[in-house]
């Protein structure tokens, strides 16, 4: 097929952003065809600017074009202007790399990082010119795959994909590769026959091999439609990541895009076991990627890119052994990173932590973020965030002695078992933080951000009936009322309502893809945009498909319910997900088994893996996972601490 | 060894699919690719230093241009690779830095010149003084566009409607427009216009609203740049022109000299501060 360059040309005057459009990027590739070769296009949900960062679509384009038997592009969802303008000129999906049309690749792969975001999937496959329904797909259609932490419940998407990859994509989408070339050398053109192969691979999910069965506003179970199709779909874990050095060629966009700089992966898993938390459930064990590696990456990275900057990504990247030696390395010029500003994006709440910040910290010091996530310390046992008061009120503390002004906390509120105290609780830290901020500057400011809770499959919250918006409101209401007169602080809340649309796909089952059409058909494209989201077309959606935000995500599931991922596994023993829950009733804390004994989550021990980490010992700082104060009521001291240990 | 001077001010295209970025984007490419070169660019005092770069007036997103400047300063301080060195370059020395710059910038981005500044000169945002455009345009009702085009060189004003300091202000524009002549195309027209840039300039969808509000814009390309001397204009740097200063006639040294030593004083300062 030939590049819809020409057409697409003309257009891009009358567009916003147009260099979303044009790829183009630094390591980016323009791959030729052979005959025989997948040709994979990876997707990603949304804007150009919020999609290229995204590392793991990186990642899988680069291994793809290593191989000899594959191809692959990318693209993104045009954002509104672009694609009535596309739909006027009669052109359909392409690649930013070749310009070629979507349903010229083999495959169309999206990552599925937001729940918010499978509207535009819908609205991209149409534009692709493919067909909306996996059924309807013939020989030679484009497959539709899905992949991403959104994955662990695919059932609203599962009408409108042909597979979907759970877990980590870097040995799969081979496999995935030889399977396709294999049935195109023979001749394979039934649609159901490729289905079966496909999930033979272990990781690979073909929904249209299972037939979920419901009795009203319940699933009761799961059909297997042929016999080559496992019972189980458990994921795929990479577990040595000194093996996968990825990206070596990772892109740098021509224009402004979110995350700009040098992103590079410290470790993947974590154990901390925060009950509300899906990715820290889904990704165990702990695979952290070699120190040596890790500054070979930055080096190389730097030398490659001309970024000033890098990131040290994780799920938090304090956690990573020997963090402090891996920052002073690369900061020392004799390791040949240049002038490089290290940043690490998600930070402990602990004095320690801040101290790390500080001394990589260049230049202007302007806002520093801490995720308390709980109000109260009862609420933070629930959940099992085990921070302390005193190890918040040392970390602000620390924060602001080292010339930080602004300071941002993180709460969740819609939590289970939550009161009104717990949501004032947010408001009364608040507030104690701005004390401890007064005594070194009068102008500092304490800003707390709040969003309303989304239940997730595959943890110990899975069974929960999230808040409705209109309780999620009234919390709100508290809060803004009570830090009304509290100087210095102010409170930010995410679209109640946003939340709400969130858990219809979050824990819906395979029923919810006729009302994410419906919401679809109706405009509904780009919902995580503010000024795109409407909760009404949601509900008339619901209404029409016979559901309601009530029976969908506001319902508690009970233990013996059949829930919709219940044939899909992160490792995850039922028993640990059940036990967590009853521990979160009980406000017990569960500690972090990187460095006390196995509690058998299952991840390990179904893997057969273990964790790979460099040290035994707990991090420096932090009570978190260390053992301490799991039923102390902290009281509250706001004495002046050391900075760092 | 690549020597490069103080100062330099570089010729660079704008052409291909890289045209749809916009100015800010392509300050920032510039910035990456002196980093991913090691070239030993000067960096800003304060809390964020940055490269001290600085570009002729902003190419509208989608504009393509054959005709790009950028004044760019090295300082002996950040020489970090041994391919490079500050000090007395030499034209060859200029060539293969236009090289080695062009290697690292996206396609479509070339360099075409760079010359020697010895630090009198003005900014290339105050040096300038007329673009030339060439605009592919087409118009969806009549009048023809030539008929438009001396309809509008006829007249004594012409007049666009602006924001000034978040106020709306109308001005008029016809004291800009130098030269403007079109030739007919298959597509509609190729319209050649020489825009003055001073005291304000004009943006090219100003002056296309001004020819009517059917008008669309199919390509825009600036092909020139010039600087005005003694009632001549003069490009910046003309293509192909990889030059040093040329070393001052005795008559002319003390000025020289005088500016030199002016010149090492602001750095000092500079240094100090």
């Amino acid at each position: 097929m030939t590049s819809l360059w020409n057409d697409i040309e003309p257009i891009l005057w009358r567009v916003d952003k147009p260099a979303r459009y044009i790829g183009g990027e630094v390591g980016s590739l323009e791959p030729e065809r052979h005959e025989g070769d997948i040709n994979w296009l990876v997707a990603y949900p949304d804007t150009y600017e919020i999609g290229l960062p995204n590392t793991g679509l990186t990642i899988l384009y680069e291994i793809l074009n290593d191989r000899d038997d594959a191809t692959c592009e990318r693209t993104y969802a045009p954002w509104v202007d672009m694609e009535k303008e596309m739909r006027t000129a009669g052109i359909p999906l392409f690649s930013v790399d070749s310009f070629r049309p979507a349903n010229s690749f083999d495959i169309l792969a999206f990552n599925l990082a937001a729940e918010l975001t499978y509207t535009n999937v819908l609205n991209m496959i149409d534009l692709a010119g493919i067909p909306l329904y996996a059924a309807d797909r013939r020989g030679d259609d484009t497959f539709v795959f899905i992949g991403g932490h959104c994955t662990y419940n695919p059932e609203p998407m599962a009408t409108f994909v042909d597979a979907a990859v759970l877990g980590d994509g870097e040995e799969v989408v081979g496999e995935i590769t030889e399977v396709m070339a294999q049935w195109r050398a023979e001749g394979v053109t039934d649609r159901h026959e490729m289905w079966c192969r496909l999930a033979q691979i272990p990781g690979v999910y073909v929904p249209g091999l299972y037939r979920p069965t419901f009795d009203g506003e319940r699933q009761t179970g799961i059909e297997i439609l042929d016999p080559r199709a496992p019972a189980v779909v458990e994921k795929r874990t990479v577990y040595d990541l000194g093996q996968w050095p990825y990206p070596r060629r990772g892109l740098v966009p021509l224009t402004d895009v979110v995350h700009d700089r040098l992103n590079v992966e410290v470790f993947r898993g974590c154990t901390r076991g925060c009950r509300f938390c899906q990715a820290g459930m889904i990704t165990r064990p702990v695979r952290e990627r070699p120190r040596h590696q890790v500054v070979d990456m930055v080096r190389a990275g730097m030398e490659r890119t001309g970024y000033d900057e890098v990131a040290l990504t994780s799920l938090s990247t304090a956690d990573y052994s020997g963090i402090e030696e891996l920052v002073t390395e690369i900061m020392d010029p004799a390791a040949g990173c240049g002038r490089v500003n290290v940043s690490l994006p998600s930070l402990r709440v602990d004095a320690f932590t801040v101290g790390t910040a500080a001394a990589i910290q260049q230049g202007r010091k302007s806002g520093l973020t801490f995720a308390p996530e709980g109000g109260t310390w009862r609420m933070r046992r629930v959940i099992n965030k085990l921070i302390s008061e005193d190890d918040l009120y040392a970390a602000t503390d620390a924060a602001f002695a080292q010339g930080w002004q602004r300071v941002k906390l993180y709460f969740l509120i819609g939590l289970p078992t939550e009161t009104d105290e717990d949501v004032l609780g947010i408001v009364e830290l608040g507030r104690k933080v701005v004390e401890v901020g007064r005594k070194y500057r009068r102008s500092i400011t304490v800003t707390v951000s709040v969003g309303g809770f989304v239940p997730k499959p595959q943890t110990p919250f899975q069974w929960f009936g999230q808040d409705s918006p209109e309780e999620l409101q009234r919390k709100i209401t508290l809060l803004r009322e009570a830090s009304r007169d509290v100087k210095g602080l102010s409170v930010r809340w995410h679209d109640p309502s946003a939340s709400a649309a969130e858990g219809v796909s979050s824990r819906g089952d395979r029923r919810m893809g006729a009302v994410l059409e419906r919401v679809w058909r109706d405009g509904g494209t780009f919902q995580e945009w503010g000024e795109m989201f409407r909760l009404d077309r949601w509900e008339r959606a619901l209404e029409a498909e016979g559901f309601s935000l009530a029976s969908v995500s506001e319902r508690d599931r009970s233990r013996d319910e059949y829930l919709p991922w219940t044939h899909l596994s992160a490792g995850l023993h039922d028993d640990f997900l059940w036990g967590e829950w009853e521990s979160a009733l009980a406000e017990a804390g569960t500690e972090d088994c990187r460095w006390t004994p196995c509690y058998d989550c299952g991840a390990c021990t179904t893997l057969g893996l273990e964790h790979h980490v460099a040290s035994p010992t707990a991090p420096a700082g932090g009570s978190q996972g260390t053992g301490q104060g799991l039923d102390l009521r902290t009281p509250v001291s706001l004495g002046v601490k050391p900075v760092s240990a | 060894m690549i020597v490069l001077p103080p100062r330099l001010r570089v010729r660079y295209t704008r052409v291909g699919r890289v045209r749809f970025i916009s100015q800010r984007d392509t300050a920032r490419i510039f910035e990456r690719a002196m980093r991913r070169l090691h070239a030993p660019v000067k960096y800003s005092e304060g809390f964020s230093p940055h490269p001290i770069l600085s570009f002729s007036a902003a190419l509208p997103t989608g504009g393509a241009s054959e005709a790009e400047y950028l004044d760019v300063r090295f300082d002996a301080a950040e020489v970090t690779d041994e391919r490079f060195e500050v000090g007395e370059s030499s034209d060859d020395s200029l060539r293969a830095f236009g090289q080695a710059l062009t290697e690292v910038l996206p396609v479509g981005m070339v360099v075409t010149g760079a010359v020697e500044l010895d630090g009198s000169e003005l900014s290339l945002q105050e040096a300038v003084a007329c673009m030339r455009w060439e605009v592919d345009v087409r118009a969806s009702e009549p009048p023809a566009i030539d008929v438009r085009i001396a309809n509008l060189m006829a007249a004594a004003e012409v007049v666009v409607e602006r924001q000034r300091k978040g106020r709306p202000v109308v001005d008029n524009i016809r004291e800009n427009i130098a030269v403007m002549e079109s030739d007919a195309t298959p597509e509609g027209a190729r319209i050649t216009v020489d825009l003055l840039t001073h005291p304000r300039g004009v943006r090219l969808s100003e002056l296309l609203t001004a020819l009517g509000s059917d008008i669309e814009l199919l390509r825009a390309t600036r092909t020139h740049q010039w600087i005005d001397q003694h009632g001549e204009r003069h490009e910046p740097v003309a293509v192909g022109t990889f030059a040093v200063v040329t070393p001052p006639a005795l008559s002319e040294m003390d000025s020289a000299l005088t500016r030199s030593s002016s010149r090492e004083r602001e750095q000092h300062e500079q240094r100090t501060d």
